[in-house]
Formats: C-alpha cells, structure tokens, sequence
C-alpha cells in the first residue's frame, strides 16, 4: 500500500498551501483598501444622505404649519406629499448603494456593464467633495463603447480607488489649477476599452493602493498601468476586455 | 418690507421657504443657480440673502465672494443654508466674508424670527 508521502508531495501541498494564503491576503487587502476609501467618502455620503432628510423636515414643518394656521390646501399637498416620497427614493438608492460599496466580494461576478456608467455611478457620491476641495473633474467620456464584462461594484471601487489616489497627488500640489480627467475610450483596434484617470500634476502613487486595483483589473482580464510623467502629470490607464459582438 | 433672496438649487426647498418666510411678513425671490444670484442680487436691493453652498454652476462661496466684492451689495446681509457639517461651514464663512449660516432644519417660523432679529425689524 502507497502511504504517497513524498517530498514532491509535501512540496506541492506546502506550495498550494502558500498559493491560497497569497490569493486571501490579496483579497484581505483589496477589502482593507475599500474600507478605507469608504471612510474617506464618509463626509460626502453622509451629506448625501442629510439633503433629503432637510428636504423632507422642510416639507413636513411647511404642511404643519398651514394645518395649524388653518390655511391647509389640498391642491398643494398633492404637489408637495409626492415629493416626500422622491426624497425617500433616494435615501433608500444611496444606502443600497453603499451597502453595495460595503459588501465583502470574496468572488467577483462579471455582467455585461457600460464602463461610462459605472464611471458616473462613482462620481455620484465624490464629485462635490472634489469641487469643495478646488479639484476641478473633467469629463471626456467616448461615446459608443462597447461593453466590458465586469463586476460593476468592484469596478466602482477601483475608479474611486484611482481618483482617490490620483486626488492624493493633485491636491496638496502649489499648483493654480487642479484638475483630474477621466477619459474613456477604445483602444486595440476596439478590444479593448480603457479608463484613464489623470491628474495635472506628477507625482509617485501609492505603491500598495495600485496594487489594491491592479489585482481587480487583472481578476476582470485586465491590467492597470500608472505613468508619472514630469511637467504633464499623473495617469492612470484601466484597460478591460471589450465584448466583441459578432 | 424686507426682501429676502433665496439660492439653492432644491425648488422643493425654495418653495417651502419661500411659502413660509411670506406668511411671516417677507418678500422672497428664489434662484436655483449660483450665477442667477450674484446677478439677481446686484439689482434686487435684498436684505438678506439666504445662500445654498452646493450649488449645480458655482459654489456658494464664489457667489458670496461676488456679492461681497460687490461696493453696492456688499453690505447685503449673506448667510449660508446648507447641509453641510458646522465646521466647514464655519471655514467657508470665514474664507468668504459671509455673515454667517441659518439652520435649515429649524422651524420655518424659528427662521423667520431669526431673520427679524438679524435685520432688527
């Protein structure tokens, strides 16, 4: 009887073993990495999510009042009561949504997604803190795209992950003007699709970030490429798979 | 009758605001854009402007600033309406020369004597 206890044997589990450590580590850093970028967003989110609340107390008091100064109308109830529950809606879309944001992904899972919409939908939440701060955000979002497959909340992270970082650069600069571009665009003879996230400023990233997102690039057959380049700026080029319709 | 100018960009907000600050005695006019106000303010002979910071074109701040530097509004009374934490505010207000922020979760009727006391009617 074979006790197949050999040194190759102990070598490969030793080697598996090792192999499965790494891949959890990589994953305990993607998350650690994305908690982070939520505490950042925390003072946007939190504003986000204090307008309907104003809105919906205005509301309320302004219907109090006039039933209390008994000049209470039901035409203008029925204009104002509806919009009670708008401001309601997007309470309940921007908490779904950070519980998205929140969620541990152990395993990804790909769906056809529009890169430019999944751009938007993190911008959502960062844009007016990036104006508070004097970050001008410019736009350049190639029309047509086609498709990638991907996990659109990973995704997410990653652009917010890479604007963070591009922020990081751009932001304690001298310089007059700060801007960070995002541009969409094909690439490949159209297969591939690429998101460059740059800043007008140079500067080194943050070696343990990039390699946050180069990870979920590289699950969605992807990569990720950073450029410092002196006297033009900081660039972050995500390339992805395009689904090519035959 | 002392006139108020609102800029926000909430016409929900604007419309209760404005239902309200009425019923207390006040003329209001309401803008949704920062631009709309520095304008609307430098013809309107406004007492007191009620200023939104995020703003769709332009912080509240630029427009305070506009305002301010302004030699026939800059006595205009400016304070901010926003949802934005104390303590930015209190940065804001500081950097641009606004007379300060109102709370707009208080009562309507809180806001209106508020205002009457700032502009001692």
């Amino acid at each position: 009887m074979s006790t197949n206890c050999s040194p190759s044997n102990d070598a490969g589990a030793a080697l598996e073993q090792a192999q499965a450590r790494i891949k959890e580590l990589s994953q305990w850093m993607i998350e650690l990495e994305n908690m982070a970028l939520l505490g950042e967003m925390f003072g946007g989110v939190a504003h986000e999510m204090n307008q309907p609340l104003n809105v919906t107390k205005i509301i309320c008091q302004g219907i109090l009042h006039d039933v209390q100064k008994n000049r209470f109308s039901a035409e203008e109830a029925k204009t104002d009561l509806p919009e009670i529950v708008t401001q309601m809606n997007k309470l309940s879309e921007i908490i779904a949504h950070m519980r998205s944001l929140t969620r541990s992904r152990s395993k990804i899972s790909v769906e056809k997604q529009e890169l430019n919409t999944i751009v938007k939908s993190a911008l959502q939440f960062v844009s007016q803190q990036y104006k508070d701060h004097k970050i001008n955000i410019v736009l350049e979002l190639g029309t047509t795209l086609p498709y990638v497959m991907a996990d659109a909340i990973c995704m997410e992270q990653t652009v917010l992950n890479l604007m963070n970082q591009a922020r990081q650069i751009v932001e304690p600069s001298q310089s007059k003007e700060k801007k960070l571009t995002l541009k969409t665009c094909v690439f490949a003879e159209g297969r591939e699709v690429v998101l460059e996230i740059s800043g007008n400023v140079a500067g080194q990233a943050d070696e343990f970030r990039l390699a946050a997102c180069r990870k979920t690039m590289e699950d969605h057959q992807g990569r990720l490429d950073f450029e410092d380049r002196p006297g033009e700026g900081c660039f972050f080029k995500a390339t992805l798979p395009a689904v090519i319709n035959i | 009758m002392s006139k108020i100018l609102i800029v926000n960009d909430t016409p929900i907000i604007n419309k209760m605001l404005k239902r309200g600050l009425e019923a207390g005695g006040f003329g209001v006019d309401t803008v949704e854009l920062g631009q709309e106000g520095i304008d609307k303010a430098a013809v309107g002979q406004y007492d007191i402007i009620l200023l939104d910071y995020n703003l769709p074109d332009v912080n509240g701040d630029v427009v305070c600033k506009a305002i301010k530097a302004d030699p026939n509004t800059k006595w205009t009374l400016v304070y901010y309406i926003s949802s934005l934490d104390k303590e930015t505010l209190a940065r804001v207000i500081e950097q641009t020369g606004a007379n300060g922020f109102l709370d707009t979760s208080i009562d309507v009727e809180d806001l209106c004597a508020r205002i009457k006391t700032l502009l001692g009617d």
